[in-house]
C-alpha cells in the first residue's frame, strides 16, 4: 500500500495539551504523578490524566455529545480544526473521512449516569448512550464538529484500535473514496476500565516500570491524538504498517511474543525495509510482566539493539487511544530539526530485567544520529492477541 | 474496486431464549463467551463450511454497533452494587471479543478487525473490506452481529439482532453470488444499510439487478 502523509496533529494526554507542550515534557522525561481514588491491589492507582481545565468544551450545537471522551477527542480536533476546514475547501466534505479508534468510547458518561441512578439521583437529563457512549458517537461528532461527509467508523480492538484506525484510514486514500481523513483515536479514564484491570491483577501499585526486574503492571492514562492524513505532503510519513494475531489466550500475549514479531516483520516488509532501517522503536510496554516479557524477545530476535523505549510511564496505558497518541509522540521527535534529534526516554528503576534478552532503552537527552530518511516503529499489543506495528518516516519513500 | 461474495450465512434468534449451538467453538469458550461472540461465530463457521475454507486461512472484520453490551451491563451493575468484577467478563466485554474467540479457536494468526459507525456499521464494514481487499489476496470474512440494547441504556434502538456473515474475495470466483463494487462518485450521503435487506436481496433472483448504498464519496453497488 501507499505511504501517506500525516500533515497536523492535535494531541491532548498527560504530557500536555497541544504538540508544543507534549513534545517538551516527553524530551524532559516527565513522569505520571496523579493518581486515582481507587487502591488497587498493589497500592495507589498512578494515572495519566489529561490537564483538565485546558479541554474544551463543547459548544451548545454540539452538546449532546458532552462526555469527557468526547472533549478529548473535540480538544484535540480544534488543534487541527484549520488544516481540516482547508482541506475540506478544497477537496468537498463528501471527500473527507473520518477513521477513529477508541476502546471504551463515552463509558465515563454511563458509568456516571449508573452511579447517579444508584445513588438516588436519578440518571442526569444530558445523558445520551447513542451520541455519548456508542462508538458512533464519536463519528458523529467529529463529522458535525467539521462538516465531514466522507465515509467514518471507529476502529475497536482494545490496545491496537487506533494504531489500525491509521491503517484502515489508509486505505480509504488507497481507494480513492477520500482525498484526506481525520484519523485517530481517544479514550476517557474511568472507575470500571480501572476496576476492571485491577480485577485481573495487572495495575500497578506505583508508577509503571516496564522492563523492570520489579516490574508490577500497568497505569491507566486518557487522550487523544487525532491526525490529518492526506496522500502528500509531510512532515511525516505512515510508510508501512502490519497486523497479526496471537491465537494464543483472551487476555494474554504469546510468552515468545511470536504474535508481535510477525506484526512488526510485515510492518518492515510493507515499508520495504530492513530491520537495521530503524532507527527506533516505541514499544507497547505496559510494565506487565507479561508483555514486557513477550516484547523483549520480539524486538531483540528483529532488531536486536535497537534505541527503543516505553512511553507509557509518561502517558499511561491509553488503551484504544494509545495506538494514534504514541504515533503522535512519534510524529513530534520525528519533526525536531535535524541538529536536535532527542529521542523519547524510556523511564524505569534502572534494574532490568535479568531474565530478559537485552534491549537498547534510550535515557533522558539521548539524541540519534543523523539518518536521513529517520524511520520509527510503533508498536500496539491488545486483548485477544490484536497486534499492530507502524512505521513513520520523516520522508516519503517510494514504494 | 471491486469483491466478490462467495458465500453467506445468518443467524438470527427467534426469542430471547433462543441461542446457537455453536459446535464449533470449544466447549471451554463456549462456556465463557457471550451470546453476541456465540452468534457471530455460528455464522462464521456456518460461512466457511458452506465456503469449504479453512477457518485459519482468512482475515477477520467483525462489525458491530455495541459489541459487548450485556456484558458491560453486567460490570456496570456490580459496580455500583460494590461487587467485585469478574476477570473473565471484563475480558470478554472489549468490542472485540468475537474475533478474539475466533482467532483462539481457529489457531488464526491473521489480520483481525473491528469496527462500529452506529446505523452505517454494516454499509462502513464493506467499504473497510473493500480497502482490505485490494491489496490482500486473503479471503476475507465479514460478520456482522449485536446482541439486544438492554433497555437501560435508552429506547429507540434500532440494531438489527442476529449475526450475519459473508465470505468475500478480491478475486473473481465462478460460483460467486453478487460482486460488490465501490464507486467512487460525488457527494454520496452515508446511508444505513441493514443486513436483512441484502440478505432479501441476494435471496431474491427475480428481484432488482443491483442494490445500492451511499458511503460518502462514493456508493457501494452489489450486483448478481
Amino acid at each position: 500500500m501507499s505511504a501517506v502523509a500525516l500533515n497536523d496533529l492535535g494531541i491532548v494526554c498527560a504530557l500536555g495539551c497541544g504538540a508544543a507542550e507534549v513534545r517538551s515534557h516527553l524530551l524532559a522525561g516527565t513522569a505520571l504523578s496523579q493518581t486515582m481514588d481507587f487502591r488497587c491491589r498493589e497500592g495507589e492507582a498512578f494515572v495519566g490524566r489529561s490537564p483538565r481545565h485546558a479541554l474544551a468544551a463543547l459548544p451548545v450545537e454540539l452538546s449532546r455529545f458532552d462526555c469527557l471522551n468526547n472533549r478529548l477527542l473535540y480538544t484535540a480536533f480544534l488543534q487541527i480544526a484549520e488544516s481540516v476546514q482547508t482541506t475540506v475547501a478544497r477537496f468537498g466534505a463528501h471527500r473527507v473521512g473520518v477513521v477513529l479508534g477508541s476502546s471504551t468510547s463515552g463509558l465515563d458518561a454511563t458509568e456516571a449516569a449508573f452511579y447517579a441512578e444508584a445513588t438516588g439521583s436519578g440518571r442526569p437529563h444530558s445523558y445520551d448512550f447513542f451520541a455519548q457512549h456508542a462508538m458512533g458517537g464519536m463519528v458523529d461528532l467529529l463529522r458535525a464538529a467539521g462538516n465531514l461527509q466522507g465515509p467514518g467508523y471507529v476502529v475497536s480492538t482494545a490496545c491496537s484500535s487506533s494504531a489500525k484506525a491509521l491503517i484502515s484510514a489508509r486505505g480509504l486514500l488507497d481507494l480513492g473514496l477520500c482525498d484526506a481523513v481525520v484519523c485517530g483515536g481517544a479514550d476517557a479514564l474511568c472507575d470500571l476500565t480501572l476496576q476492571g484491570f485491577d480485577a485481573l491483577a495487572s495495575v500497578a501499585g506505583e508508577v509503571t516500570n516496564p522492563v523492570s526486574a520489579h516490574r508490577q503492571g500497568l497505569n491507566l492514562g486518557e487522550g487523544a491524538a487525532l491526525f490529518l492524513m492526506t496522500r502528500a505532503g509531510g512532515p511525516v510519513y505512515l510508510t508501512g504498517a502490519g497486523e497479526s494475531s496471537d491465537a494464543h489466550h483472551l487476555s494474554a500475549p504469546h510468552p515468545e511474543g511470536i504474535g508481535a514479531e510477525a506484526a512488526m516483520r510485515a510492518a518492515l516488509a510493507d515499508a520495504r525495509l530492513e530491520a537495521h532501517e530503524i532507527h527506533y522503536v516505541n514499544l507497547h510496554g505496559t510494565g506487565t510482566p507479561l508483555n514486557d516479557a513477550m516484547e523483549a524477545q520480539a524486538v531483540s530476535r528483529v532488531f536486536g539493539m535497537v534505541p527503543c523505549s516505553s512511553t507509557k510511564p509518561m502517558t499511561g496505558h491509553t488503551l484504544g487511544a494509545a495506538g494514534a497518541i504514541e504515533a503522535a509522540l512519534c510524529y513530534l521527535v520525528l519533526c525536531q530539526p535535524a541538529g536536535e534529534r532527542l529521542l523519547p526516554p524510556h523511564l524505569y528503576d534502572g534494574v532490568y530485567d535479568p531474565a530478559l534478552p537485552p534491549i537498547a532503552l534510550c535515557a533522558v537527552g539521548d539524541r540519534a544520529e543523523g539518518y536521513e530518511p529517520w524511520r520509527f516503529l510503533s508498536c500496539s499489543y491488545a486483548f485477544g492477541g490484536s497486534n499492530c506495528a507502524l512505521v513513520l518516516a520523516n520522508a516519503q519513500e517510494a514504494v | 474496486m471491486k469483491i466478490y461474495l462467495q458465500a453467506q450465512a445468518s443467524y438470527v434468534p427467534q426469542g430471547p431464549e433462543d441461542k446457537p449451538a455453536c459446535k464449533e467453538l470449544a466447549p471451554m469458550l463456549r462456556r465463557r463467551c457471550g451470546l453476541a461472540t456465540r452468534m457471530a461465530l455460528e455464522a462464521c463457521y456456518t460461512v466457511l463450511a458452506q465456503a469449504g475454507v479453512a477457518a485459519d486461512s482468512v482475515n477477520i472484520l467483525h462489525l458491530s454497533r455495541y459489541g459487548e453490551i450485556v456484558a458491560l451491563h453486567e460490570l456496570l451493575t456490580a459496580q455500583v452494587a460494590r461487587e467485585p468484577l469478574s476477570p473473565t467478563t471484563f475480558s470478554n466485554s472489549v468490542h472485540h471479543t468475537p474475533i478474539g474467540y475466533f482467532s483462539l479457536n481457529s489457531k488464526n494468526r491473521r489480520i483481525g478487525r473491528t469496527l462500529s459507525a452506529g446505523g452505517q456499521t454494516f454499509a462502513m464494514g464493506f467499504v473497510e473490506a473493500c480497502a482490505m481487499l485490494q491489496n490482500d489476496a486473503t479471503p476475507l470474512l465479514l460478520v456482522y452481529a449485536d446482541e439486544p440494547l438492554p433497555a437501560v441504556f435508552g429506547a429507540n434502538d434500532t440494531a438489527p439482532v442476529g449475526a450475519w456473515a459473508y465470505l468475500l474475495q478480491g478475486q473473481a470466483h465462478a460460483a460467486a453470488l453478487a460482486s460488490l463494487e465501490l464507486d467512487v462518485l460525488q457527494a454520496q450521503p452515508c446511508e444505513n444499510l441493514q443486513p436483512a435487506l441484502l440478505t432479501e436481496w441476494l435471496q431474491n433472483p427475480a428481484g432488482t439487478e443491483t442494490l445500492v448504498c451511499g458511503v460518502g464519496g462514493g456508493q457501494l453497488r452489489w450486483t448478481r
